[in-house]
């Protein structure tokens, strides 16, 4: 027995199932009359084939024409191929929210970079915010009124406003009412907490956006070199 | 022969599906029917030969008609229908064997005794079906879709997405466990004399 026209047979096996093609090579041919094991290997593969033969003729026949066709247009199945197509395959979910989050940013720079120098809050007026930072319902009036410092409670107020101006869409506007209690639930307004923020965050406009987009996967907003 | 290669983009686009996937979409019966009738041998048999179960085949071949017309706008015609089709079938013969995959399956408590002697050599195919549901799935869909299907091994690989090359391996790995499973049920090798060369 030869170890390598036993690999050398296993290779020929492996490259083609045909055992006629396998006994056609004289070197294998002759491997198999000298080697036992190769030998028993290849009857029971030529055994193999002699079922898949009874295998594929044991198959029933069957119809299903008239079947399927009742299910599509029946009413049970909403028969889409029946009227012409006018649904095209769209955009996956993901590629819908990364487009929303990116306009939700951008609106969100536009309002930071352009919110005029204003008077600092009154301790006395609680941060919608610094509810969602500290976790508590109550806020102390005498905490400072800009908590927001840490970059993990910048992310989250990012995050939240975005989700908020996804939502809000056109009222997402500085200036708005800040009576409206839509715009004061994120707070929108002349003393609200997105013009404080924008205020405060100005100095590191670049690198939170740079933050944000990666956050969200959006591109990079190219930025001008700074002087 | 060796596994049968052939070029997907020369072989499988035919013109007939084509034009009858567009009748379909512009709403006319007559195209649903002759897709179905063109392709229902096929798909039940995958199913069948799969599943191991005539009901579960003759669902899962419906259904599989029924997911291809609903989304048969989303099919690109410059690839061919057939591996679109039949990839369709595998994966919802797929899905069907991962829920029965949670269940206790007693083919392979079976498939350890030694088959009966006395039973006719025409059960040879019902021992191959039995020692089928034994193999992990992707040699099984495999071994279906070259023997039964007569499918070249490109075309298996483009249906199961993967290489050429890994289809020519698990082949033969298909075929490696199949006939050892059919030797220790006894199943007693009868070949062709002339097949086999005489011992020296």
């Amino acid at each position: 027995m030869s170890n390598r026209n036993c690999s050398q047979l296993e290779t020929e096996l492996q490259r083609t199932p045909d055992l006629h093609e396998v006994i056609a090579t004289p070197s294998l041919r002759n491997h198999l009359q000298n080697c036992a094991d190769c030998r028993d290997l290849f009857e029971e593969l030529a055994l193999l084939d002699m079922a898949v033969v009874r295998w594929k003729e044991a198959t029933p026949t069957v119809d299903f024409t008239d079947a399927i066709i009742t299910r599509l247009t029946d009413g049970t199945i909403t028969p889409s191929i029946l009227s012409p197509a006018t649904d095209q395959p769209t955009n996956s979910g993901r590629g819908s929210f990364v487009a929303l989050s990116a306009i939700a940013i951008l609106l969100l720079a536009v309002i930071m970079s352009s919110a005029p120098e204003s008077q600092p809050r009154p301790v006395s007026q609680p941060l919608v915010v610094m509810e969602v930072n500290s976790g508590s319902a109550e806020t102390d009036p005498l905490e400072p009124s800009f908590p927001l410092l840490d970059a993990g409670s910048m992310f989250v107020t990012l995050a939240d406003g975005t989700a908020a101006a996804v939502h809000g869409g056109a009222n997402l506007v500085a200036g708005q009412n800040p009576d409206d209690p839509a715009n004061a639930a994120i707070g929108i307004g002349e003393s609200g907490w997105m013009r404080d923020l924008g205020r405060t965050l100005a100095p590191y406009g670049r690198d939170l956006e740079q933050a944000a987009s990666f956050l969200f996967e959006a591109e990079p907003v190219e930025e001008p070199d700074r002087c | 022969m060796s596994c049968r290669n052939v070029v997907v983009s020369e072989v499988f686009v035919t013109e007939d599906d084509a034009e009858l996937v567009r009748n379909c979409l512009n709403g006319r019966e007559s195209g649903l029917r002759q897709l179905t009738e063109r392709y229902q041998g096929m798909v039940f048999g995958i199913c069948y030969r799969m599943l191991g179960h005539r009901e579960d085949a003759e669902d899962v071949t419906q259904e599989t008609f029924l997911r291809a017309f609903r989304s048969l706008h989303r099919w690109d015609s410059t690839r061919p229908f057939k591996p679109w089709l039949l990839t369709i079938a595998v994966n919802r013969c797929r899905t069907l064997l991962g829920q029965r995959a949670r269940r206790p399956s007693t083919t392979e408590f079976v498939s350890q005794f030694p088959a009966n002697p006395d039973r006719p050599q025409h059960d040879l195919a019902e021992e191959l079906q039995l020692a089928l549901e034994t193999l992990r799935e992707n040699y099984r869909s495999c071994f279906i879709l070259f023997h039964h299907e007569e499918l070249g091994c490109a075309e298996i690989g483009e249906i199961l997405g993967c290489p050429e090359g890994t289809v020519k391996t698990w082949l033969y790995r298909a075929r490696r466990q199949l006939a050892d499973h059919l030797r220790r049920r006894g199943i007693t090798p009868h070949v062709e004399p002339k097949l086999l060369p005489t011992r020296n």
